[in-house]
């Protein structure tokens, strides 16, 4: 046997490190492998961008996207450049469109339940089976009812189609509709459409509540605008222009004002109609102006009763606040006067709206550039969104369901059991339905006590059409296509309806085999060359994301309210027993609740808190001081309609009689990043409707508990500051300041 | 010396092993380890063998027998970066009818008839800092072979050629002062294959 010694060890070892080396240098196995796809993605270039355009579904108003997608998978969404709503710009939500797209919760298969109706226990089945359900349980039912989102263009077309085929009642439910600010408009205008508002050539806006830069109707095509309204340019006649936000809790838009004036909840038209009592009896305004809108509205002496001193008490606005406003309004002009949010959420909402409305026409800027305008009209192929049914049609809908109707519901896209709908009946309603199939993305508490629940395509997967609500003042209708190929057995809803349809009543039934089909051959209605230039103009159609065109602009009706209709405002609980306002608002990342399975709109900060992820309750720190509650303290908020909890977050945007709670979360079913998180904080607001039949969602009061319970508190802005020590407040409201 | 010396402190025995062990096994493994890299480069030898593929694909059966044209699976590569996969769907095209019996071909059905990618093993791959376009080469009549080899003889494909900077360096050298592109409707002037190094290490 050889030696085996020191220096043949050394030279062993040194070899065996060599080849280690070598070995080491070589790509591990894993990133050698590469994966075919089975069906190569329609137009793909492997490893490059292709950009298309389409609908941003998710984001308010209707705006248009292009979309980054690179071997067949959406990469990133950006803003469509050459849309005039949103030219170029996206929003929160807008970006969140691809991890919804991805979301690893979405529904894949059609769903058949197995468990108690609501226990949300389901099996997989196939498109066949489903089909056949819906066609024996729907199809065949004496009852068929459709309940659907705010579906608007080509998809409301096949709709109502679908609708009067299989003698359906449908109806359009949405968290927080607008049927308040259209019977304002309405009143003050003469029509119910919504108005089109020209921030970018105002000089001043005066907005009771109206968040328009952060979730108020139309946000990112008023935050371009604002960049003008802002900028000392020729548009809004070479100055910058001067926005005063009227509110009772401090908003996004409120936070970017000059003057920001804290007011007393339900009392927005009393002080829109003092500032038109300063306007008037000051003579700010040429009485020519004013003159024929007040003999339309009751006269000059109506408004007597709004004299700012009178007014100051009530709503907590100073008489000198009040006049201030007033002068500083009639002197800039083109102004613009709006009301949305919790302004219009009272039981007096509809007079509050039109009040304010009103003052346009007292300034003589209605109708006018810088003004409020009217809604530029939309094609008739591609209608505007549906009007939501009022929250009195949802009580009365469910006061039927629950007496024993015996009803077959096909719901897309809405979530009635959810919010002030479910609280008012909706919830239980949904248990004695006779059938429910229920479509859409993902699981919620509606779905959940479906009997079939259908995977529908995500907005990047499929055909539509779109016009802008409001418009920009052209006619302006976006394309939606899809920009990649589903990864899931899902279908669209139009598709379904024209299946389904066709199942029933024939396969003429519907004048359109697709939606692909009913969206080019609307688009391309008013088309009259070859058929090589036809396919040619729908390519560049698409490409450019719609189609838009200048409008001969239409003009305002007179206004059908008089003054005396402002009535005093309701409030559910006493100010003894219930000592605080409760004010709900929405957040620029999952609005009303509809996007809050998305963890990257749950992880968007407030704008204001930079809250994520909870239910937090905004708390002034002169209240918080005496409850003994600090930041992060879990609160019980008990109104007379029940109790929830909440976080406490210790801010000055709220009065020391006022608190806010944020609207969207407490689902007990969605995806795993929403699913039982938080509260729900429209369960609890009293259903007293306005006239206009809305929930008037600001107008209950409630009383807060300390739990003793405290939690760390998940505020983007103390990320860097985890011992939570309250630093002192940059600004304080106190009772004394008003 | 004696500055060397100066230097170093006097070390006892156990003090040299503990210090010179360690220094002699890691430098010569270091000049082992580059011996044998310098020596693979050099003769153009490759490190990695043939990969096992997941399925049996015969390139001399399409490319030589049936002389079916690389870019017929392999599409894009005139006009992109990247060369392709081919798609499960167009392995299809073909065996949807033929040949459907033999094994290797039921393994591409099951994958199509059950949505599965088919996760091929790679055989050439450029290093992450190296940024090279087909399209340029494919454009320029740069055969297919000049950097993968007689695909059309190999049964299995196996990487032949080692596609370091001097194989790169060495063509574009030899490409200057020629004609190339003859056959292209745009030929390529001379002179025009680039030495920069900016050309490939964006």
């Amino acid at each position: 046997m050889t030696s085996f010694g020191r220096r043949r060890f050394l030279a062993g070892v040194a070899g065996a490190l060599g080849s280690g080396l070598v070995v080491g240098c070589a790509a591990p196995e894993r990133e050698s492998r590469v994966q075919s796809f089975v069906l190569s993605p329609e137009q793909s270039l492997p490893g490059q961008s292709i950009w298309f355009a389409t609908a941003d579904a998710h984001s308010q108003g209707g705006n248009s996207v292009v979309i980054r997608t690179v071997d067949g998978r959406a990469k990133k969404v950006e803003g469509n450049p050459a849309f005039p709503i949103n030219l170029g710009k996206t929003s929160a939500r807008s970006q969140a469109g691809v991890p919804s797209l991805y979301h690893p919760d979405r529904i894949a298969t059609p769903l058949k339940r197995t468990g108690a109706r609501g226990s949300g226990e389901f099996k997989q089945i196939g498109w066949d089976e489903a089909l056949d359900l819906l066609v024996d349980r729907f199809g065949n039912s004496s009852n068929p009812t459709l309940i659907t989102g705010r579906v608007g263009g080509t998809l409301s077309r096949v709709t109502e189609w679908f609708a009067s085929l299989t003698g359906s009642r449908h109806l359009v439910h949405d968290t927080l509709e607008d049927s308040t600010l259209r019977a304002a408009m309405h009143n003050a205008f003469g029509t119910s459409e919504l108005p089109h508002l020209d921030i970018a050539h105002s000089s001043y806006i005066l907005s009771f509540g109206a968040d328009f830069l952060g979730t108020w109707l139309s946000p990112i095509n008023y935050s371009t605008q604002y960049t003008k309204f802002r900028s000392n340019t020729s548009d809004n006649g070479g100055h910058r222009g001067t926005l005063t936000q009227i509110e009772p809790h401090m908003s996004l838009t409120g936070s970017n004002a000059d003057n920001w004036v804290h007011i007393n909840p339900g009392r927005e038209g009393e002080v829109a109609l003092s500032i038109a009592h300063t306007i008037v009896h000051d003579n700010l305004i040429d009485p020519s102006i004013s003159g024929p809108v007040l003999n339309q509205i009751g006269g000059k002496s109506a408004l007597d009763a709004y004299d700012p001193k009178k007014i100051s008490s009530t709503s907590g606005v100073s008489e000198k606040t009040i006049k201030e406003i007033a002068k500083d309004f009639a002197s800039h002009q083109p102004g613009l006067a709006i009301a949305g949010g919790p302004a219009l959420a009272h039981t007096n909402g509809e007079a509050i709206g039109t009040a304010v409305l009103l003052l346009n026409r007292i300034i003589g800027s209605a109708g006018s550039e810088g003004g409020v305008k009217p809604n530029s009209p939309a094609t008739e192929g591609t209608p505007r969104p549906l009007q939501a049914n009022t929250f009195a049609d949802w009580v009365n809908f469910a006061t039927e369901m629950n007496s024993g109707s015996d009803s077959a519901l096909l719901i897309y896209d809405a979530d009635p059991a959810y919010g002030a709908t479910g609280a008012a009946g909706m919830k239980t309603a949904l248990e004695s339905a006779s059938f429910i199939a229920a479509m859409g993305p993902f699981m919620n508490d509606t779905y959940a006590t479906a009997d079939l629940v259908l995977p529908a395509t995500h907005p990047f997967e499929q055909w539509g059409d779109f016009a802008p609500d409001p418009a920009n003042g052209q006619i302006v209708v976006g394309l939606q296509q899809p920009v990649v190929t589903s990864l899931l057995d899902s279908r669209s809803f139009g598709d379904l309806l024209i299946t389904l349809g066709s199942e029933l009543k024939g396969k003429d039934a519907f004048p359109w085999k697709s939606m692909h089909e009913a969206v080019k051959t609307t688009a391309l209605s008013t088309y009259k060359g070859g058929a090589e230039a036809k396919d040619a103009t729908w390519v560049e159609l698409l490409r450019q994301g719609g189609m838009w065109e200048n409008t001969t602009p239409s003009s305002f009706g007179d206004s059908s309210w008089q003054i005396s209709s402002l009535h005093e405002p309701s409030f559910a609980g006493t100010a003894e027993n219930y000592n605080f306002h409760l004010i709900p608002f929405e957040t620029i990342g999952y609005g009303s609740g509809d996007e809050g399975q998305n963890p990257f709109l749950q992880a968007t900060p407030d704008a204001l808190t930079t809250m994520t992820w909870t239910t937090w309750v905004e708390i002034n720190p002169e209240s918080a001081s005496k409850l003994g509650v600090r930041r992060g303290d879990i609160v019980d908020i008990e109104t007379p309609s029940g109790s929830f909890e909440a976080q406490v977050y210790v801010a000055p945007t709220v009065a020391p009689d006022t608190i806010a709670v944020p609207i969207g979360q407490g689902h007990r079913f969605g995806s795993r990043w929403n699913k039982g998180r938080g509260s729900d904080v429209l369960a609890f607001v009293h259903p007293f409707t306005d006239t206009a039949g809305s929930v008037a969602w600001a107008a209950t009061r409630a009383r807060i508990q300390a739990t003793g319970r405290s939690a760390q508190i998940p505020a983007f802005e103390l990320m860097e500051n985890p011992r939570n020590d309250e630093s002192d407040p940059p600004v304080r409201v106190t009772s004394e300041q008003h | 010396m004696e500055i060397l010396k100066a230097f170093l402190p006097r070390l006892t025995g156990r003090q040299f092993l503990m210090i010179g062990i360690p220094a002699v096994v890691l430098g010569g493994g270091l000049v082992t380890g580059l011996a044998v890299l310098i020596i693979l480069g050099a003769t153009g030898a490759t490190a990695r063998p043939a990969p096992t593929q997941p399925i049996a694909y015969d390139h001399s059966l399409h490319a030589g027998d049936l002389e079916i044209p690389c870019q017929f699976c392999h599409r894009g590569t005139d006009t992109q970066a990247s060369a392709t996969i081919p798609s499960v769907e167009q392995c299809m095209f073909c065996h949807s009818v033929v040949a459907t019996d033999r094994d290797e071909i039921k393994k591409i059905t099951t994958a199509f008839e059950s949505n599965t990618p088919i996760e091929w093993m790679r055989v050439h791959r450029m290093p992450d800092h190296v940024r090279f376009t087909h399209e340029a080469h494919i454009k320029a009549d740069i055969e297919c072979s000049t950097c993968h080899g007689p695909v059309e003889d190999m049964k299995t494909v196996k990487q032949v050629v080692n596609l370091n900077m001097g194989t790169c360096l060495a063509c574009h050298r030899d490409t200057n002062g020629r004609s190339i592109g003859a056959n292209n409707p745009h030929p390529i002037s001379v002179d025009s294959a680039p030495m920069d190094c900016a050309i490939c290490h964006k």
